[in-house]
């Protein structure tokens, strides 16, 4: 997942209050929806566990093109939709400013990044699902690295758009380390799109009615699988 | 002592130091900003290096990313060197811009730090109902008590590939394909144990809002002075940085 | 919502606590958990649900604390017809202890998890603080202030327990007690269950494998396969039935093959079930060439 690696007093005061309350607003939303369509036990339950995985895969350096770390926040909306996706990007935000992964005032922009990750990563793989009848590996691939690229531009631009405090570059004269930066993340969003890729197969040999959230219909051997779980009780 | 502190009290200073580095910008106060925050830390009793340990992390965030502004930022060049035919230079504005960023960074972190480790899960449980809407706050307490079981999941399946040599496997791919199976095996068991763990709540009559077994008082006067006090040095910050004149952004 | 079919075969019986009438349940896929299940609880008595994996163990037990609701048949506890309307009443009076244990201790502390069934209760803070005190006690935690997560797989089981038994149900549901545990940890759950039947006057289910557990334990054995029970009685007349038990994929308990094995013939009543109980026989046996 892109996320902006930028401690507190990075941004100055009004923009870190303007990112604030737009990611306020996005939970906000997510709360409202699911409210509506009824918040039961299982789901805080799912969410929390998505929040957690995601928190502790994001501690995991993998070693590949010299260390990589993956949040795998594309993965979360496609497993437990947007809704509930938004609040694990916050959970698992809030998390990382607790060990000083990201600052405190940095998790409003960084939640609308994860948000907007999720959200794309969601609705890309129903798309490819549902109406492209695409395989799972690329829907996951493609949805995650459509989702990334963008979150790469999306942190690119709120970085200019801020500013960093005592920087006396101009927006286009801070293009070429943002452009860095944007390649950086895309590059990792590549990357993750192929590990969600993988996972999402797995997910779906394994567990299939786990993909249930973002998969247009149940299929017939998804069926299968979950009656063979539940057989064994 | 600072574990005795409020736990409401300690929380407002830390909302307030976020504040302070947000705002403040002369590097002689944030100096002073990072010195308040490690006397704290060190009134807490607390491990300096366990403190260091943790200023890895945003030391290696900060310098990684700010790095190409130590070369692009304007300024008098310090040190001039040739990449590849090219001149650059680190200035000593993009020196004082990484260094201002690291205090600020090195000051939240610590004390949040001293915050969590001195304070009571319970009581932060307590006030995360008290300032979150209940769904958020469930996933808070349910997150980070299955944030043990689900790193030692991923270290123990990490272990078992490596005891079967898996980190020699070479290529890009086949490294991606061993990583995609172990996060992939560890949602699926995330998601089962989201299933039987929203059975065991329902069995023990969990009716949609995590019951709170410990209350936590309001701040006593001292701690409401020590508040005040933040607040005051915040507003005098944000009056000389914002109404006094200075810049927004760039 | 479950029918209200008359069964024959399950006739009611008078004392009983728990009166699973002929039901079935369908998973949403088509399959059946359990098929025209019958089966009885009664104050003061542990009963074991043993089985092969796939059986139905799970799927009753659940039955009867009302977090699987009937497709056909109904489910009576102390009187009460389960329903969604008053599963809460029924999760007072049956407790029901999960198999996997780490997925029951969702709280931060020992003493949090154990407050939490009383607090949903609406017990207010201190008692609930004593409730978990004195359950704790009973299970001999003392270690009340620990990340459950850095427990022992049998303090683990104990704290699931007295997280349950914090509730104070009359009934307490044990799914698989000591699957995982060595052998200490599974003797401490064993003396536990039975002291809540003996001193705190509990009913006791709990499904096990282990039908040496059973034949030690139980006061009455249910044979589960294929999602009914094929035969229901006293552990003396089951647990030496080899055809039977093999026919629910099963076998005999230890002492009932050592018993076997020598030949002896016994009748029902003089058929030992413990190693204590076999002792004595394996003496004069001795004794008498």
């Amino acid at each position: 997942m892109a996320h902006i690696h930028l401690e507190d007093g990075a941004f100055s005061l009004p923009w870190l209050a303007l990112w604030s309350l737009l990611a306020a607003g996005v939970i906000a939303l997510s709360l409202f929806v699911l409210r509506k369509g009824g918040m039961t036990t299982r789901k805080l339950a799912v969410a929390a566990m998505a929040a957690s995985v995601g928190f502790a895969a994001s501690q995991i350096d993998i070693p590949v093109f010299g260390g990589l770390h993956l949040n795998f926040t594309p993965l979360i909306g496609i497993l437990v939709g947007p809704a509930l996706g938004s609040l694990c990007a916050l959970v698992i935000n809030v998390f990382g400013a607790a060990v000083g992964h990201g600052g405190w005032g940095m998790i409003g922009a960084n939640t609308l990044v994860n948000a907007l990750e999720i959200v794309l990563g969601y609705y890309s793989y129903r798309l490819m699902r549902g109406r492209l009848k695409t395989g799972r590996f690329t829907s996951g691939f493609s949805a995650t690295a459509f989702a990334l690229i963008i979150s790469a531009l999306v942190v690119a631009g709120i970085v200019i758009v801020s500013g960093i405090q005592d920087s006396q570059q101009t927006g286009e004269e801070a293009l070429p380390s943002m452009t860095v930066l944007i390649a950086a993340n895309m590059l990792t969003g590549i990357i993750e799109g192929l590990a969600t890729g993988y996972i999402v197969s797995f997910i779906g040999r394994v567990r299939p009615d786990l993909l249930e959230e973002s998969e247009a219909e149940r299929t017939e051997g998804m069926a299968m699988v979950v009656a063979k779980g539940r057989a064994n009780v | 002592m600072v574990h005795r502190i409020n736990p409401w009290t300690k929380g407002v200073l830390l909302i307030f130091t976020v504040g302070l580095a947000t705002v403040l910008t002369d590097i002689w106060i944030l100096l002073f900003l990072l010195a308040l925050s490690i006397a704290f830390y060190a009134a807490a009793r607390l491990p300096l290096g366990v403190l260091i340990g943790w200023w890895t992390l945003p030391v290696v965030f900060v310098v990684t990313l700010t790095v190409m502004f130590m070369f692009t930022e304007p300024g008098e060049q310090l040190l001039t060197f040739d990449v590849f035919g090219k001149r650059i230079s680190i200035t000593d504005n993009g020196i004082m811009l990484v260094v201002k960023l690291l205090v600020r960074a090195l000051a939240v972190v610590t004390v949040s730090l001293t915050l969590f480790m001195t304070t009571r899960y319970t009581h932060i449980a307590h006030m995360a109902f008290r300032t979150l809407p209940g769904t958020l706050a469930n996933m808070f307490i349910l997150s980070y008590r299955f944030m043990f079981e689900t790193s030692d999941e991923i270290s123990d399946v990490l272990d078992a590939m490596h005891s079967r040599s898996g980190s020699l496997a070479r290529g890009f791919s086949r490294q991606t394909k061993i990583f995609a199976g172990i996060f992939g095996l560890s949602f699926v068991h995330a998601f089962e144990r989201a299933e039987r763990i929203a059975k065991a709540m329902e069995a023990r009559g969990f009716a949609g809002q995590f019951p709170r077994t410990e209350r936590v008082p309001l701040p006593s006067y001292g701690g409401c002075a020590l508040i005040a006090l933040a607040a005051v040095a915040f507003a005098i910050a944000t009056y000389s940085r914002y109404f006094a004149g200075g810049p927004l952004g760039w | 919502m479950a029918s209200e079919l008359s069964c024959v075969k399950c006739p009611r019986e008078e004392n009983e606590i728990v009166h699973v009438d002929c039901v079935t349940h369908k998973y949403p896929d088509g399959t059946e958990g359990i098929h025209n299940m019958c089966f009885r609880v009664f104050p003061r008595e542990i009963v074991a649900l043993c089985g092969p994996n796939g059986a139905g163990k799970s799927t009753l037990v659940e039955h009867i604390n009302g977090l699987m609701l009937p497709d056909v048949g109904r489910v009576k506890v102390f009187g009460l017809d389960i329903d969604k309307r008053n599963v809460s009443t029924i999760r007072k009076m049956v407790g029901l202890v999960f198999q996997d244990a780490d997925s029951q201790l969702f709280s931060p502390t020992v003493l949090d998890d154990v407050m939490f069934g009383p607090l949903n209760l609406g017990l207010p803070l201190d008692e609930a603080r004593k409730r978990a005190e004195w359950a704790l006690n009973i299970v001999g935690i003392k270690e009340v202030n620990k990340i459950p997560h850095y427990l022992s797989g049998g303090q683990k089981r104990l704290v699931a327990i007295a997280g349950v038994l914090a509730m104070q149900p009359k009934i307490l549901v044990a799914d698989e007690p000591t699957g995982d545990l060595d052998p200490s940890n599974a003797q401490m759950i064993e003396d536990l269950l039975r002291s809540l039947r003996d001193q705190h006057g509990m009913s006791v289910v709990v499904t096990l494998h282990d039908l040496d557990m059973a034949a030690r334990l139980a006061d009455r054995i249910c044979i589960v396969k294929d999602g009914s029970i094929v035969a229901e009685g006293e552990p003396q007349n089951l647990l030496y039935d080899e055809k039977l038990l093999q026919s629910a994929g099963l076998q005999l308990p230890t002492v009932a093959r050592i018993v076997k094995d020598l030949g002896f013939v016994l009748p029902p009543e003089k058929r030992p079930l413990t190693l204590d109980q076999l002792l004595p026989l394996l003496t004069k046996f001795k004794m008498t060439g």
